[in-house]
């Protein structure tokens, strides 16, 4: 009975990979939106819309992280 | 036709229709129901963020900031990259202790009223100027719509319109505690129908103006400024203010506060949201750049504000982006107001109350009041305040005020230090900086827009130093009034279970459902206590005579977390705490029953605490799982454990014995358990044996730190197993001592026999008496054997005795029993040295087998004239006694830790069971004793150690 038990549990690792994540790209994200990384897309010369295309990079972050978070 | 205004106004009324409609159809179809609570539909109703603002204020806040208007939406998508942190541990604490709103939720962790009342003033009229931007907002689209100018009715009827229609759909979900897919459906709908009209709209300029996607990257091609301009905004405005602002606005607004944890179906759905609230407010974003492009060449006389229908190529579709910033507008007049009666109800007008009045009716209708009231200072103020700046001004002194609120939430998670003083200290000072350089120009009272720049802020970017000024000060005061001042006891109690590794707070117990209700009936009325009684005691499926300590503390718990929805937090402890009659210090063994009922709620998120708790949960697992019994009582001697197997073995169930004193238990287990426990703690784990109810069980007690353990072993079937055996090898040596028995019982018949013929001969002889007597013994003799006998062979497993009985007298019964099987041919002696007054405790006839059996093994292993010794000696440094029972044989020839199994057998087939010893070793268990064989100068012992007796 206590080896079935056993073999039902795993450890809860995949909540603190989860929250690991979230914080990891909030700091990327933040970095990316704040300080001089802004470069990466504050493009006065080109594009119009690279702030959009950030803005999807983002999304894409956050499905990839919501399935994360759904996993654990 | 003659009154343009005949159809924007006709169908706001009908799109207000429909959300009705839809909320009601939604609210009475249970497939709709579930639909509701999609994690997509969640996440659309969270869309409920983007108001006229969006649509209307970002145009012409593009104006002034070129991209620096995505801020307002982009912090909402970094804020949903936070939910792993910030989101979900904030709403499990909400949705623990059942709160409605962010000042219940400060209110209860910094233990103070006062906390909720000051943080709910300054909510409602920070929010007043957001409110009013709606308001203001959609009357400017109407006033376009009929051509610039608007005719005395319209501001009064959209009030009336809007404040009806609020009210009118508020009723429905007025009682905070209610599920509301309806109203989740409602938002979600609309914010559906926003994008679609901003994305209809920025379609239709981009074909209309442009000539396609191709001809704006022409248009912008020649005119390279204007993506320049746009992009400034980024890097010189208040991007970084309105960033940080709109980080925590997406979550502490009160309508996102509402609709993200009140709203929430379950704790799964926020994580969709990470991703889908973006994508909504991306998609939302998207049409925006354009449409100012657009309104700076087709519409340069009209405010920037207005663009998004001005450059609307078509009536109809002018009239769409109407609607869209009607439904925009109505979706957060609508949550707004509800998510401020609620905090206004539970923390001014019910800390003012007189309790005697309080029943939900009157609650109710006077909260419908308030939400119309709000409504209508959403519009005073639209009245009151100046036509300056732009609709997005308007909306940055609510975004500045409810930021206030960030670090006493954060310190909610994270600072376990933070106190009542230091919150209400930083939100002075930050509420104080917020009225003096954000909310006084606003009002036209006087120009301190120069106080940022005396304190060496930029004076080009008024928004974000107010901003970092205020939130700065208030931070500054928070952390210094905290670590200055001193903390209360139930302060620190509140602060351990919000933090983000915390676990939820106990209540106390009461000493009865009445004493709880008596309680409640001051503080709710009677019905209304009676009701809430019923309802909680109806959730946890106790009943009214319920009087176990610790289900009364669930009720309270109950209790406290259903009225803390409907009068917030601390208006419920306050009802609650006064029937506490039960100290709040530490104990481990009632946390463990408490986190116990806990069990249906989802782990706790993530971390240490998550880890421990599955931890927790399995090794809980495996106790109830286990096949012993076990009970652990607290140092009250209440039941907090009560494993599976213990209500096998008792009968009684964990929901009955749990919570309730030892003494309550029924029957014979409530006396059998309280010996066991009443036990000396030296003698800790010491098993007691007892034919309980039926059943052979096992106890064993171990004292720990308050608490107690109770161990059982149901060991009837064992019990039933040995006693078959017994009475199985008692027959059998019956039937060995047969010839014995025969010839014990022929002798005396025959001389019995003959003396009466003789005295038939001569009836008259002078010796008749003595004849007769002779006959007397000699019948006396044989009844004396039989009844040894049938005493020796018919037992009743239930007849089981234990006390103290003669250990000589117990050997001569044993030897005089074996002496009636020995054999005619094989002479045998027996010694026997055993003093008189060596006792032995026990059961007599059970240890007469156990002798018998040692016996008749001796007597098999004897050779003729061989002498058998049974000796005994009282250990009076072990205070036990020893037995001995030798022969003469030549011992043991095969494996000698097989010589007590059952079965094994040294002599010929058929000449024994191979069970004599194996029952003797029995026997001698069951007195707490042990037999070993040894060989000691040519002669074979049995020797019976560790008797418990008595002797001299």
């Amino acid at each position: 009975m206590v080896i079935e038990a056993s073999a039902r549990y795993t450890p809860p690792m995949k909540s603190d990979r989860y929250k690991d994540s979230g914080i990891v790209l909030l700091l990327a994200f933040g970095m990316v939106l704040l300080t001089p990384l802004k470069s990466l897309w504050v493009t006065p010369q080109g594009a119009w819309w690279s702030p959009f295309v950030m803005w999807g990079v983002l999304v894409a972050a956050g499905a990839w992280l919501a399935r994360e978070g759904r996993r654990g | 036709m003659d009154n343009p205004l005949l159809w924007p106004l006709g169908l706001t009324a009908a799109y207000l229709g429909a959300l009705a409609l839809l909320s009601e159809i939604v609210e009475r179809t249970p497939r709709l129901r579930e639909w509701a609570d999609h994690p997509l539909v969640y996440a659309l109703a969270l869309g409920v963020y983007a108001t006229a603002w969006t649509l209307f204020g970002s145009v012409g806040f593009a104006d002034q900031f070129g991209f620096g208007f995505l801020a307002i939406s982009v912090g909402v998508a970094l804020s949903c990259l936070a939910i792993p942190v910030l989101w979900e541990p904030l709403s499990t604490v909400v949705r623990r202790h059942g709160f409605s709103s962010v000042a219940d939720l400060l209110s209860f962790r910094f233990q103070s009223q006062r906390v909720g009342t000051v943080v709910t003033c300054f909510l409602v009229f920070g929010l007043m100027p957001y409110i009013s931007l709606q308001v203001r907002a959609i009357l400017e689209a109407a006033t376009f719509i009929n051509g610039g100018t608007a005719p005395a009715w319209l501001g009064p009827a959209y009030a009336c319109v809007m404040g009806g229609f609020v009210v009118g759909l508020g009723v429905r979900y007025v009682d905070p505690r209610e599920h509301r897919p309806g109203l989740v459906a409602t938002l979600a709908a609309e914010s559906t129908f926003k994008l679609f009209a901003l994305l209809a709209v920025g379609l239709a300029v981009l074909w209309s103006v442009f000539g396609g996607v191709s001809g704006l990257q022409e248009h912008l091609a020649v005119r390279p400024e204007a993506v320049e301009r746009m992009y400034d905004g980024v890097t010189s405005g208040p991007w970084a203010a309105l960033l940080v602002a709109s980080f925590f606005a997406a979550f502490l607004l009160p309508r996102q506060f509402h609709v993200a944890y009140v709203e929430q179906p379950d704790q799964g759905a926020m994580r969709h949201v990470i991703w889908l609230l973006p994508l909504f407010l991306l998609l939302l974003n998207l049409p925006l750049p354009i449409l100012y492009w657009a309104g700076r060449d087709v519409a340069p006389n009209v405010i920037p504000d207005l663009w998004v229908l001005a450059t609307a190529p078509s009536s109809p579709l002018v009239l769409v982006g109407f609607l869209g910033a009607v439904s925009a507008a109505t979706a957060m007049l609508l949550m707004s107001t509800i998510a401020l009666s609620g905090m206004v109800m539970n923390h001014l007008v019910l800390p003012l109350r007189k309790t005697e009045e309080f029943e939900p009716e009157r609650l109710i209708a006077f909260r419908r009041f308030v939400v119309g009231c709000l409504v209508f200072a959403g519009f005073a103020l639209h009245w009151i305040l100046p036509r300056a700046g732009s609709l997005v001004d308007l909306g940055l002194v609510s975004f500045v005020a409810v930021l206030q609120l960030a670090p006493g939430v954060l310190a909610v998670l994270w600072w376990r230090r933070a106190n009542a003083r230091g919150m209400l200290l930083g939100l002075a000072g930050g509420a104080g900086v917020w009225l003096v350089i954000v909310a006084v120009p606003l009002l036209n009272l006087g120009d301190t827009s120069l106080v940022p720049a005396y304190l060496g802020f930029d004076q080009a970017d008024p928004r974000g130093a107010s901003l970092w000024i205020s939130i700065g000060v208030n931070a500054l005061l928070f952390a210094v009034g905290s670590l200055f001042g001193t903390m209360r006891d139930e302060e620190a109690a509140a602060a351990q279970a919000c933090l983000a590794s915390g676990r939820p707070t106990r209540s106390g117990a009461a000493h009865s459902v009445s004493a709880v209700q008596r309680r409640l009936d001051d503080v709710l009325g009677a019905s209304s206590a009676r009701e809430e009684v019923d309802r909680a005691l109806d959730e946890l499926g106790m009943s009214r005579d319920e009087d176990r300590p610790m289900a009364l503390r669930r009720l309270a718990e109950r209790l406290e977390r259903n009225l803390s929805e409907l009068v917030g937090p601390m208006q419920a402890r306050q009802a609650l705490a006064e029937v506490n009659s039960r100290p709040t210090g530490p104990d481990l063994t009632s946390e463990l029953a408490f986190l116990d009922s806990l069990r249906d709620e989802e782990l706790p998120e993530g971390g240490l605490e998550r880890s421990t708790e599955r931890v927790r949960r399995f090794l809980s697992d495996v106790l109830e799982e286990m096949p012993i019994g076990v009970c652990t009582l607290d140092s009250n001697a209440e039941v907090i454990v009560w494993n599976q197997s213990m209500t096998d073995i008792s009968g009684i169930e964990a929901s009955a014995a749990v919570g309730g004193d030892l003494g309550n238990l029924p029957g014979p287990w409530s006396e059998f358990l309280a010996d066991l426990v009443a036990k000396d703690p030296n003698k800790a784990g010491e098993a007691e044996e007892q034919f309980v109810d039926e059943s052979w069980v096992v106890g064993r007690a171990t004292h720990g730190d308050q608490r107690v353990t109770v161990t059982l072993q149901d060991r009837s079937a064992e019990q039933r197993l040995q006693m078959q055996v017994l009475h199985q090898d008692r027959l059998a040596s019956v039937g060995r001592l047969a010839a014995g028995i025969a010839h014990e019982i022929g002798n005396p018949l025959s001389g019995l026999t003959m003396v009466a013929e003789n005295l038939a001969d001569e009836p008259n002889a002078e010796d008749a008496a003595e004849r007769i007597d002779r006959i007397l013994a000699e019948a006396d003799r044989i009844r004396t054997t039989i009844q040894s006998m049938l005493s020796y062979a018919r037992r009743d497993p239930q007849d089981r005795e234990h006390r103290r009985f003669s250990l000589e007298e117990s050997v001569r019964e044993a030897r005089g029993l074996v002496d009636l099987g020995k054999k005619p041919d094989k002479e045998i002696d027996f010694s026997v040295d055993v003093p008189d007054e060596i006792e032995v405790v026990g059961d007599p006839r059970a240890f007469s087998q156990l002798l018998v059996n040692l016996l008749d093994n001796a007597i098999d292993a004897s050779p003729p004239g061989g002498t058998i010794e049974a000796f005994a000696r009282w250990d009076q440094s072990r205070q036990e006694v020893d037995l001995v029972i030798s022969d003469e044989g030549d011992g043991v020839s095969g494996d000698v830790d097989e010589l007590f199994d059952p079965f094994y057998t040294t002599k010929p087939v058929g000449k024994g069971t191979g069970l004599g010893l194996n029952v003797a070793y029995w026997i001698a268990d069951d007195h707490g004793a042990r037999i070993d064989y040894e060989r000691h100068d040519g002669r074979t012992w049995f020797l019976v150690r560790g008797l418990e007796g008595a002797g001299s």
